[in-house]
């Protein structure tokens, strides 16, 4: 099932998605919506997991969960060093770490929650000083998208990496800036607008 | 019925020249008020932009002091006063009141130096004279700063100024420097690989800056191990005390020994076993 569907929940209802090993239990009961989610790399049963709750809500009709992008920006870092050489561009491809969002549909769409369907490191950009906190995204780099491990709950994004000056370039890390990317659906996967590192 | 009516002399010194100053005085009070009030509100906006909120508290205040002594000045002017023998005598004054308050100008002046250099802002958590808290107000004679036992401190600004100053959030990431010790059997590299990991597997330990694993000393009784990570300001208490739980379990899972102070006792041969002799009474 996709599920990105929208569902529709009764009063006393409960539903559960799963999207590679990220699972979402969702029950509605009196009034009251719980959520629980077990990402990826945790470990944990629907009994164990902490749940959140949401009371008042008269009305409980579509519930539907949307991909995000996470709320940092992602330094990607290849799992070899990456040369270009110069007044070359390299495409290539990255699994990008997915969010979802719920969303309550119905006189007045609300907005219940986003997680991270991944664990996901923090990690530094920058100096010390006045860098910035991302997450950080082991780039398993794949040429073409048949390289990619098949991952529902992965953002593909396509990435071009152009070396405009006279030197090897090596690409140890490089910081995606998300907020700038537009996320579509084909093909039964999740995909995001090309990213390219400024020329 | 007669009716009468009463002519009352005005007193003497009720001129109209008297009257008109005391409009006028009443008028400069008013007016200058109002005026002053917008102008220290305009300043602080503009100083906004600019300052850090404790800058523009003090600006803020210095516009309106100044303002509050031209007031004074010119209505004391306007009543006749001769001003240079109240300029005279407030020299004087003020030359014994600075005697006098020698700790309050001292504090006064700290206070300036301290908006001025912003070694921390309101909301910082520092360190100073042993006292560890949250920066919640900077004020002319003092720092007020709320401990996390939720006490109330205030710190004169001259102490600020003299004392060192540790700003514990001023950057947005810090290191912590974990020193532990393992028994003299272990293999070292095999106890940094281990730590690594676990800084790897914690989602609030940065993987760059990366990690730092220091093989520090041949200690008294263990191999003395400094390993450092990297993480945000804020969560301080949440790795400190997650990643020694993880080390711990870890090294329970791995065999590796964190051994205690202990002491052997050399029997002065490597192969004879310590003398021990029972003796009955």
């Amino acid at each position: 099932m996709d599920p990105w569907l929208g569902f529709e929940l009764e009063a006393e209802g409960s539903h559960r998605w799963e999207m590679g090993e990220a699972r979402v239990w969702l029950q509605a009961r009196e009034g009251e919506l719980a959520v629980a989610m077990l990402r990826e790399g945790e470990t944990g049963t629907e009994e164990e997991v902490e749940w959140k709750r949401w009371t008042g809500i008269e009305k409980i009709g579509t519930v539907r969960m949307v991909p995000t992008f996470p709320d940092r920006p992602l330094v990607l870092r290849p799992t070899s060093n990456v040369m270009v050489s110069p007044n070359r561009t390299v495409a290539m491809f990255a699994a990008l770490p997915m969010d979802v969002k719920m969303i309550l549909e119905g006189d007045q769409e609300l907005d219940l929650w986003t997680e991270h369907t991944k664990v996901v490191s923090n990690t530094w950009f920058g100096d010390t000083a006045t860098g910035e906190l991302c997450y950080s995204v082991p780039w398993v780099e794949a040429l073409t998208l048949a390289d990619l491990p098949e991952h529902p709950n992965r953002i593909i994004c396509p990435v071009s990496i152009r070396n405009t000056s006279r030197d090897v370039l090596t690409v140890q890390r490089f910081c995606l800036r998300v907020e700038h990317l537009r996320l579509y659906q084909g093909g039964g996967v999740c995909g995001a607008t090309r990213s390219q590192s400024p020329s | 019925m007669e009716f009468q009516f009463a002519v009352i002399d005005l007193p003497e010194w009720l001129d109209r020249d008297l009257a008109f100053n005391l409009l006028k005085v009443l008028a400069i009070i008013a007016i200058g008020f109002v005026v002053l009030r917008i102008l220290a509100a305009l300043t602080a906006k503009m100083a906004g932009k600019k300052l850090s909120p404790q800058g523009v508290m003090v600006t803020r205040k210095v516009v309106l002091y100044g303002g509050y002594t031209l007031i004074l000045f010119t209505v004391l002017r306007q009543m006749g006063f001769d001003l240079s023998a109240i300029m005279g005598a407030a020299g004087i004054a003020g030359v014994a009141i600075g005697f006098a308050s020698q700790t309050s100008v001292s504090n006064l002046i700290s206070g300036l130096f301290l908006v001025s250099e912003k070694p921390f802002e309101v909301g910082n958590v520092i360190e100073v004279a042993g006292t560890l808290g949250e920066v919640s107000s900077v004020d002319l004679l003092s720092t007020k700063v709320r401990t996390f036992d939720n006490r109330y401190v205030r710190i004169p600004n001259e102490m600020m100024i003299k004392e060192q100053v540790v700003n514990l959030t001023r950057f947005p990431i810090r290191r912590y420097d974990f020193q532990l010790g393992v028994a003299y059997k272990e293999d070292t590299r095999r106890v940094e690989a281990i730590l690594r990991e676990v800084a790897g597997q914690n989602p609030l330990v940065l993987d760059d800056p990366e990690p730092i694993f220091v093989f520090k000393n041949f200690g008294d009784s263990a191999l003395e191990i400094q390993f450092s990570v990297w993480f945000v300001t804020t969560d301080y208490l949440k790795v400190k005390s997650n990643v020694l739980t993880e080390i711990k379990e870890r090294f329970d899972v791995e065999g590796i020994e964190i051994p205690f102070p202990h002491l052997s006792l050399y029997a002065g041969s490597v192969t004879q076993p310590f003398p021990v002799k029972s003796v009955e009474k």
